[in-house]
């Protein structure tokens, strides 16, 4: 047993600066049935962080049939044969834990916090509920109210929010990132508990899963006790939907109307997927566009003309290719036209002339003062490991991403500003007054 | 033939067989078993610091934590909202963003680069009771850390073109608070509960902010700042990876010369209002799809004597945890809810609890009802808290604790907020662990008790009016007063 783990030392020897980041060391063990166990040992706190990593989001969901990766994930705490109605949370909760989950585009992920010396527990919840959930149907009918709830209150009372999601909707009609995460509410008024069960028979296996233990714990005790209680799995056959494509082609502008008296510009890019060579350049970009408090954007049209109240960008960057989405707040809607020129302007500036030096350090310094403040909680610092894993089966690409960036040059901004920001092949939405 | 029988039947038997044997690797005694623990009365280990006084009188507290090369400062100017009057209404907040974005060395641009070159984070924050800040850097950066810090304290710009810019933008964000969910419940909430003319209620009071705002000019921004952010004021945490002397001598360096002014006593203003106890606000947003629900009555200081007894019994009630008796009538039973929860906030001269969540039109009247009876049954001794329920909180308490101030910067920031701001001890942090252990069920019931009023409860809606009041009539509230919207 003891020759089949592989212990990993993880040096993050970054050459941004003269700071040696500390050793992250974890071990890695695959169960027969295709498991991954991954297990950071820290013991700062004598606490544990149980998660299950599922490779199934919301991009893996059947058009007609959106919100159900996030709805199972709801169903996940309503029991199994042999845990009542309740039950999970009562018997986490009589220990002193905390549980919780979440869905993603491609991931939805479990998690308990307990006292250590309830491993066991934890470990015992995640397995049962991964091949015996019991999806009564009253249950399940309760708690589809409770997710429409939900979908109410965070996506559709929200101007931001709402207005994201037509504008996305348009832009990736037809592909698995055309809906939110929370699906839409038509889909969610005829959706059935077998359908859930359908779904979940097919995603929630061994082979399409992995296990993240973090904190006061023996790595090797640990292992065998997952062994212990999910060993028994049969891998399951995961057939996924085939995927759509899709492709920008020039400019499109929606006018989007709701309650607010924020005007505000979204912008949607297509970015490769996140294991990409071209993301740190793209995200570096970003910051030194948009992002940074001395950005071209911030300098130009926020502390010189006062034309915006902020602006930004984020990649969302998953297994499959994602998209980048830049915004900026002005005041009314007339201004939107002259703010979206004005970005282009210091777009193609960065482009045609390619950036400072001083620009990218303060790119290298924030992602380093990010990785190192970030050692402060091995168990958030192991999110990014696991994640990497399941996405893209490589637990090191945030080490390749820190190298990456720390050799970017001027030539590689220009580079992906030409290649994926230039051309205005996007998605333009306007949130605007709504009279 | 036969045999193709028997095969088919020893198969079928061995599936049953197999069936059997993984049915019961799971079972409820299985869990029951795995179940059950008391955790241990944790002792949160205050770091060996010193208290290091300027002699312009301002206080640090530094304490070396060499894991990692990092340098972090949480820290207080001993002034808060509470001194502000309706005319300067708003004046903390945009005084404290003004000083964090230009100095008298540094305008915005070359303050934001600078910040960002070195790798140094500052902020700010007006709170009721105290100014916060809180600033950080990589352990190499200390000097600029310091430095940085010092220049916006200490030289903060309030003539600089971005005024008239900040003014336009708080102007912006008031007229917007006035449009979404949340502000729009607050602002009609907090001057229910503390009045017009009581600084508690200022800063959701968009009205008075939109006011005041375009009356501000940098002389009295510069007038107000040399009142306030005095060093004598002022008391920092500093832990990370240096050495102790070398802080000290960055202290002096750029904060020892600063000098004190005498400034007169200030004497808090009192609560002067009787809140409209009962009285239900349903504010008109034509497209919310769900209404929003606030609602919640005055409460104690934070001297309150009896504070961590009902903390724990309000943990039971409203926690927002799915084993509170809140999500479980509203979430858990009805499905009315994604979630629910009751919050007590205690400040220097007063307080507020509230319960608040986002409910379905049909089930407006029966969520205010049920938060009600939930409270009722408690007090009343109807649904008492049992000690199960009360050894739940106590025990994820003392789990989870340890992980609430695992870094050496939290208990240090705990031991600062408690020794300078809040007069007890430093040690306070265990003491409070000590306390709650002590508690049994009885006690925290009679606390509930006394100091629970449903009788109480002023309501705050917002939503499609139309259809608040249909289901509010519907279940006989008949007595509400209709707020139009952008009133």
């Amino acid at each position: 047993m003891r020759k089949l783990f592989l212990t990993v030392f993880v040096l993050l020897t970054l050459t941004l600066l003269a700071i040696e980041v500390p050793t992250v060391k974890y071990v890695y063990h695959q169960l027969p049935n295709g498991l991954q166990i991954y297990v950071f040992e820290d013991h700062t706190v004598p606490l544990v962080k149980v998660q299950v990593w599922y490779k199934v989001g919301s991009i893996d969901e059947e058009k007609g049939r959106t919100g159900v990766a996030h709805l199972l994930e709801h169903e996940m705490f309503n029991g199994t044969e042999a845990i009542g109605k309740g039950e999970i949370d009562e018997l986490i909760t009589s220990v002193g834990g905390q549980l919780n989950a979440g869905t993603y585009y491609d991931y939805t992920v479990y998690y308990e916090i307990v006292p250590s010396a309830k491993l066991e527990l934890a470990l015992a919840i995640e397995a049962d509920r991964m091949r015996n959930l019991k999806i009564d149907p009253i249950d399940f009918y309760r708690e589809l109210e409770v997710v429409k709830q939900e979908r109410r209150q965070r996506v559709e009372n929200n101007y931001i929010q709402s207005g994201w999601e037509e504008l996305q909707s348009n832009a990736f009609a037809g592909t698995p990132l055309g809906h939110f995460i929370i699906g839409w509410m038509e889909d969610l008024n005829k959706m059935t508990h077998d359908y859930v069960r359908d779904f979940y028979e097919m995603f929630y296996a061994p082979n399409n899963a992995i296990v993240a233990i973090s904190g006061d714990v023996d790595p090797q005790e640990t292992i065998v006790l997952v062994e212990k209680y999910f060993g028994d799995y049969e891998p399951v056959e995961i057939k996924r939907p085939v995927y759509a494509e899709t492709k920008f082609e020039g400019e499109k502008v929606l006018r989007l109307p709701r309650i607010t008296r924020y005007a505000l510009m979204l912008q949607l890019y297509q970015i490769p997927r996140g294991d990409h060579e071209d993301l740190p350049a793209i995200e570096a970009l970003l910051d030194i566009w948009l992002n940074s408090e001395s950005s071209r954007v911030i300098n130009e049209l926020y502390y010189k003309r006062g034309m915006i109240l902020g602006c930004g960008g984020f990649t969302t960057a998953l297994r499959i290719p994602g998209y980048a989405l830049v915004y900026a707040f002005g005041y009314k809607e007339d201004d939107l036209d002259q703010i979206k020129e004005a970005m282009d302007e210091e777009l193609r500036k960065i482009a045609e002339e390619g950036v400072f030096e001083e620009e990218l350090e303060k790119v290298k310094k924030a992602r380093l003062k990010e990785i190192i403040f970030g050692l402060k909680d091995i168990r958030e610092f192991s999110d990014m490991i696991v994640l990497s894993a399941l996405r893209y089966d490589d637990p090191y690409l945030y080490k390749k991403k820190i190298e990456t960036t720390s050799k970017l040059t001027s030539e590689d901004i220009r580079r992906v500003a030409r290649q994926y920001f230039l051309s205005k092949d996007r998605y333009v939405g306007y949130i605007v007054p709504k009279n | 033939m036969k045999r193709d029988v028997l095969r088919k039947v020893l198969v079928i038997l061995l599936v049953v067989l197999s069936v059997l044997v993984y049915a019961s690797k799971f079972t409820s005694e299985l869990f029951k078993q795995l179940a059950g623990a008391k955790n241990k009365i944790p002792t949160i280990p205050i770091p060996a610091y010193e208290r290091f006084v300027l002699p312009n009188k301002m206080v640090c507290y530094i304490a070396q934590d060499k894991r990692l090369p990092i340098i972090e400062i949480k820290g207080y100017v001993k002034y808060g909202t509470l001194n502000e009057t309706p005319e300067i209404a708003g004046l903390s907040a945009f005084m404290l963003d003004l000083m964090n974005s230009a100095t008298k060395n540094r305008d915005e641009f070359a303050l934001a680069e600078e910040k960002e070159l070195k790798g140094v984070s500052i902020s700010f924050s007006a709170q009721p009771d105290y100014y916060q800040l809180s600033a950080s850097a990589l352990s190499d950066d200390v000097e600029a850390l310091f430095e940085l810090l010092a220049d916006e304290l200490r030289n903060p710009e309030f003539r600089a073109d971005n005024f008239a810019r900040k003014q336009q933008e708080y102007m912006q964000s008031f007229a917007q608070a006035k449009t979404q969910e949340q502000p729009m419940a607050k602002r009609y909430f907090y001057t229910a509960i503390y009045g017009e003319n009581h600084p508690y209620s200022f800063y959701t009071n968009y009205a008075l902010l939109s006011k005041v705002m375009p009356t501000l000019t940098p002389d009295i921004v510069e007038e107000f700042y040399s009142k306030t952010i005095l060093p004598d004021r002022i008391v920092l945490a500093i832990v990370g990876d240096f050495e102790t002397e070398k802080v000290k001598e960055l202290l002096l360096k750029y904060f020892g010369d600063w000098e004190s002014i005498k400034m007169e006593g200030f004497e808090p203003p009192k609560i002067d209002h009787e809140p409209p106890h009962g009285k239900i606000f349903v504010l008109d947003r034509p497209t919310s799809t769900q209404a929003y629900l606030m609602m919640g009555y005055e409460f104690f200081d934070h001297r309150f004597a009896e504070r961590i007894a009902f903390l724990m019994a309000n943990r039971v009630y409203g926690s927002g945890m799915f084993n509170c008796r809140l999500m479980k009538s509203l979430r858990t039973e009805k499905g009315y809810v994604y979630g629910v929860s009751s919050s007590m906030q205690l400040y220097e001269v007063g307080g507020e609890y509230y319960v608040t969540t986002s409910v379905r039109y049909d089930a407006v009247a029966d969520t205010i009802r049920s938060i009600i009876e939930e409270m009722k049954a408690i007090k009343s001794g109807e649904k008492p808290i049992d000690e199960d329920e009360l050894f739940e909180v106590i025990n994820l308490y003392n789990a989870q604790f340890p992980d609430a101030y695992k870094d050496t910067i939290s208990i240090l920031d705990s031991v600062v907020l408690n020794a300078e701001i809040r007069g007890r001890s430093p040690n306070y942090v265990n003491e409070f662990i000590q306390a709650y252990n002590a508690l049994d069920a009885q006690t925290v019931n009679d606390v509930f008790s006394k100091y629970s009023y449903p009788e109480k409860f002023v309501v705050v809606l917002v939503g499609q009016k139309d259809r608040i009041v249909e289901n509010l009539e519907k279940h006989g509230y008949t007595s509400y007063e209709v707020i139009e919207f952008g009133k």
